[in-house]
């Protein structure tokens, strides 16, 4: 069938069979015209029409024609949902909604600084409050609301993001310790109360000045070595820290040391000394370190803690001879962490060949580079969950594919309607589907290969 | 005057703890003058006579058998005793026992028969029962015009065990001769959890797609560690590989049965995550949407990002 022939059946045929589930996952690859047919089979009744308005997979052009003229229900749902577009907040908004749908429109993330400037000078505190919390609310709203005096608006303040440095000196000046700790956080916070903010008693805010990622390198050293360990955890954390910063001796708090072993660059006699080290979350946290060398690596392989090497077999820098190894390690996670590897090399996967743990089958499942013989058993697995592991497997071969579409459970097949390799007949097949969610997912990749055009799903 | 059967159900001798909850959900309808007869089924039914001596038990009925449970002999002992005894109402564990016995006897008897029950009442003297419909999707009240006799599965871990001391009569009654077509082979125990106990929990933290990536995950991991909590998750975090599928809760997961505290964080509460953890006295949600719907089963409720309550809560513990 030619193209353009095969999109306007699909049309035609989800028209006819009048399934709103059906047309709504075809709607977002449609053409004006089509969209035009599909859209009295998606909003036939009110009841659709709320359905639709609250769905936070619903194409935002279908919610933008819903917000016009909607009824109070609907536009109760659509300022509720994220998906909602920018204009139509703003013809909601023009509408003159009740306080709970501007409060609504004002904490929405598609709320613009149009939207939002105005929403500032709303009577009701309950909206401006809001406002102060939304993160795109622009620093000149920012700066109007924190004149405000009021201690919410102050505290959304200090933490918005498009506060500037004025704003943020207005509020610390303002002398509660938990504005000020937000505004010590900052990146835009002005140098002068950084300084004070890194000498303050308060422990809580020298922690959240040790989390500024504006941080010097001589503020940061003074703070790795603060008395409390919760400041030198935050400072440790700071991603403007690099590991080569960091005491090669260690730290004496294990937690600050969990956190050294998750930084890049460390020193190699550091990274030695936490591989040794007494406490078994920082083992588990550097044999994940990618810049982990070799026989440290090889060391951790040992380490009598399965989530030790279960993190080894996880570590994007594991050498294909130790994945091999851990191929056959006595603890199925640690295996699993090998089986979920696209890198494993062929050894490793061949090992894994009639492993029985339903977390190694899952993983195998998933990975591209396990055989297709292997994966038409994991289909056939008797435990939904193994066999739905390989509709996520993008490099399954159809006749795979195919035993899925057959698969008592639903989830699965819902799944596999989705995937780029499965046949186009067995796509249209779950048209028909009695799951409306299976439904759904084959409307929405038909529409993609037949509507769209798209190369990659029309196979 | 009715009168109530519970029928129990043991493991290789061990008395099954969902038989208390059954009981439980039948003392639950019994009025001035009704009996509530719990049967047993059993190679020695009087070592198991003392754990169901409980509050409300008037009568235990004892039937000596093999210990493997045999579902041709249960339905057998229900015909004689419906015959018998014409009980308004028989309870049991909802579960792979009563699925292969509790239908084919209501059809067999005409029995009212309603299965994975929640709640039970009395309605102008008619029993109602509560289950849930559409994929747990509504609750669904039943009852039962013109059935004389009523056969209900109960939901495991919804009815709080039945307890307080009792002194019922023991009843022997003999095993009736049935048809057997099954054979017991043997046990196998439970795939293997890897020492994780989302069922047995008190207290689980559990993460959802919120977390965003594989390498978030060891961090939630080690803050469970630190508050004592299991980490649990939903299904997309299990699916991916990243957790063990025995952390997942859920409706094709796992339970969480014994909960008294169930943090989720980055989870939008899906009817079918919502199944494993609905019932838990204290859920606290922390999640960056405002209108997550897990919010509205949630006790305390956080908008926030999951990572920075986190790294405040590692400060704590
Ligand atoms: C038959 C069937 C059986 C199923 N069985 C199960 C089951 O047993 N268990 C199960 O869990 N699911 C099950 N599912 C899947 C279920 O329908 C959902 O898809 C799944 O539970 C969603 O997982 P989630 O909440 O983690 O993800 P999402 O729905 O994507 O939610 C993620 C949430 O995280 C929030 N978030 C994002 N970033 C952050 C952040 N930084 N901080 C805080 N919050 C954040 C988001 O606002 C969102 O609310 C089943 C589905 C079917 C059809």
């Amino acid at each position: 069938m030619e193209p353009e022939t095969a999109a306007s059946a699909l049309i035609d045929r989800l028209v006819k069979a009048g399934d709103p589930y059906a047309a709504l996952g075809a709607y977002a690859h449609a053409g004006a015209m089509a969209r035009s047919e599909l859209e009295p089979v998606i909003l036939a009744t009110p009841r659709l029409r709320l359905i639709v308005a609250s769905a936070p997979y619903a194409p935002p052009d279908l919610l933008d024609r819903l917000s016009r003229g909607a009824s109070a229900p609907l536009a109760l749902r659509l300022v509720k949902n994220p998906a909602t577009p920018t204009t139509a907040l703003g013809r909601l908004l023009r509408g003159g909604p009740d306080d709970r749908l501007r409060r609504y429109i004002a904490a929405h993330p598609q709320a613009d600084a149009a939207i939002l400037s105005r929403l500032a000078k709303d009577g009701s505190v309950e909206v401006r409050r809001t406002v102060s919390g939304n993160a795109h609310a622009p620093a000149a709203v920012i700066a109007r609301l924190a004149a405000e005096d009021d201690a919410q608006i102050a505290r959304n303040a200090a933490a918005a993001p498009q506060a500037n440095a004025p704003t943020l000196r207005h509020l610390w000046n303002a002398d509660d310790v938990w504005v000020r700790a937000e505004v010590a956080a900052h990146p835009n916070c002005p140098p002068d109360i950084l300084a004070e903010a890194e000498a303050a008693t308060d422990p809580l805010i020298r922690r959240k000045r040790a989390a500024n990622p504006a941080i010097a390198e001589a503020a940061l050293l003074n703070l790795l070595a603060d008395p409390d360990e919760r400041v030198r955890a935050a400072a440790v954390r700071n991603p403007a820290v690099s590991g080569d910063c960091l005491d090669e001796a260690g730290d004496p708090s294990a937690r600050v040391r969990r956190l050294f072993a998750r930084r890049s660059r460390l020193s190699s006699s550091l990274m030695e000394r936490l591989t040794t080290d007494p406490d078994v979350w920082v083992r588990r946290w550097i044999a994940r370190n990618p810049d982990l060398p070799r026989a440290l690596l090889g060391q951790l392989a040992a380490d009598p803690e399965t989530e030790v090497r279960r993190s080894v077999a996880r570590n994007p820098a594991c050498p294909p001879d130790l994945l091999v190894a851990l191929a056959t390690d006595p603890q199925p996670w640690v295996r699993a962490g090998v089986a979920l590897r696209e890198d494993a090399p062929d050894t490793a996967i061949a090992r894994l060949t009639g492993d029985e743990d339903r977390d190694v089958l899952g993983a195998l499942g998933r990975n591209p580079r396990t055989p297709a013989a292997q994966l038409d058993v994991i289909a056939r697995h008797p435990d939904k969950d193994v066999r739905r592991s390989v509709a996520f497997n993008r490099a399954a071969p159809p006749g795979v594919l195919g035993h899925l579409a057959e698969d008592p459970y639903p989830l699965n097949r819902a799944i596999l309607a989705g995937h780029r390799g499965l046949a186009l007949p067995l796509v249209e097949r779950l048209l028909d589907d009695p799951e409306p969610q299976v439904r759904f997912a084959a409307a929405t990749r038909l529409a993609r290969a037949l509507l769209t055009h798209d190369q990659e799903w029309s196979s | 005057m009715a009168e109530l059967l519970v029928i129990a159900g043991q493991r290789e001798g061990e008395l099954r703890p969902s038989s208390l909850e059954a009981i439980a959900a039948a003392r639950g309808v019994k009025q001035a003058g009704d009996t509530l007869a719990v049967v047993l089924i059993a190679a020695d039914p009087q070592a198991l006579v003392g754990a169901l001596s409980v509050e409300g038990v008037d009568e235990v009925i004892a039937i000596k058998a093999s210990d493997d449970f045999q579902p041709d002999l249960t339905e057998a002992v229900i015909t004689a005793l419906v015959a018998a005894r014409k009980p308004a109402l028989i309870a049991t564990a909802h579960g792979v026992d009563a699925w292969s016995f509790a239908p084919a006897a209501a059809v067999k008897l005409g029995c009212g028969l309603a299965t994975d029950v929640q709640a039970l009442r009395l309605e102008d003297g008619a029993l109602v029962a509560t289950r849930a419909g559409y994929a747990e999707k509504v609750l669904v009240d039943l009852d039962f015009p013109g059935k004389a006799t009523v056969l209900l599965t109960i939901r495991t871990n919804v009815f709080e065990p039945a307890a307080g001391s009792g002194a019922p009569k023991v009843t022997a009654m003999a095993a009736p001769a049935a048809d057997i077509a099954t054979t017991h082979e043997g046990w196998k125990p439970p795939a293997d959890a890897g020492g994780i106990d989302i069922p047995g929990s008190e207290f689980i933290l559990s993460i959802g797609r919120g977390v965003g990536d594989e390498s978030n995950v060891e961090q939630f991991l080690e803050l469970a560690g630190g508050m004592g909590a299991t980490l649990g998750c939903s299904r997309p975090i299990a699916d991916n590989g990243w957790l063990p599928k025995a952390r997942q809760v859920g409706q094709s997961g796992q339970l969480a049965a014994n909960c008294k505290l169930y943090i989720a964080m980055g989870v939008s509460r899906s009817v079918q995550h919502q199944w494993g953890m609905k019932h838990v006295e204290n859920i606290v949600a922390v999640n960056t949407d405002p209108e997550a719907s897990i919010f509205s089963i949630a006790r305390y409720g956080i908008v926030g990002d999951m990572f920075e309550i986190a790294e405040e809560l590692q400060n704590h513990f």
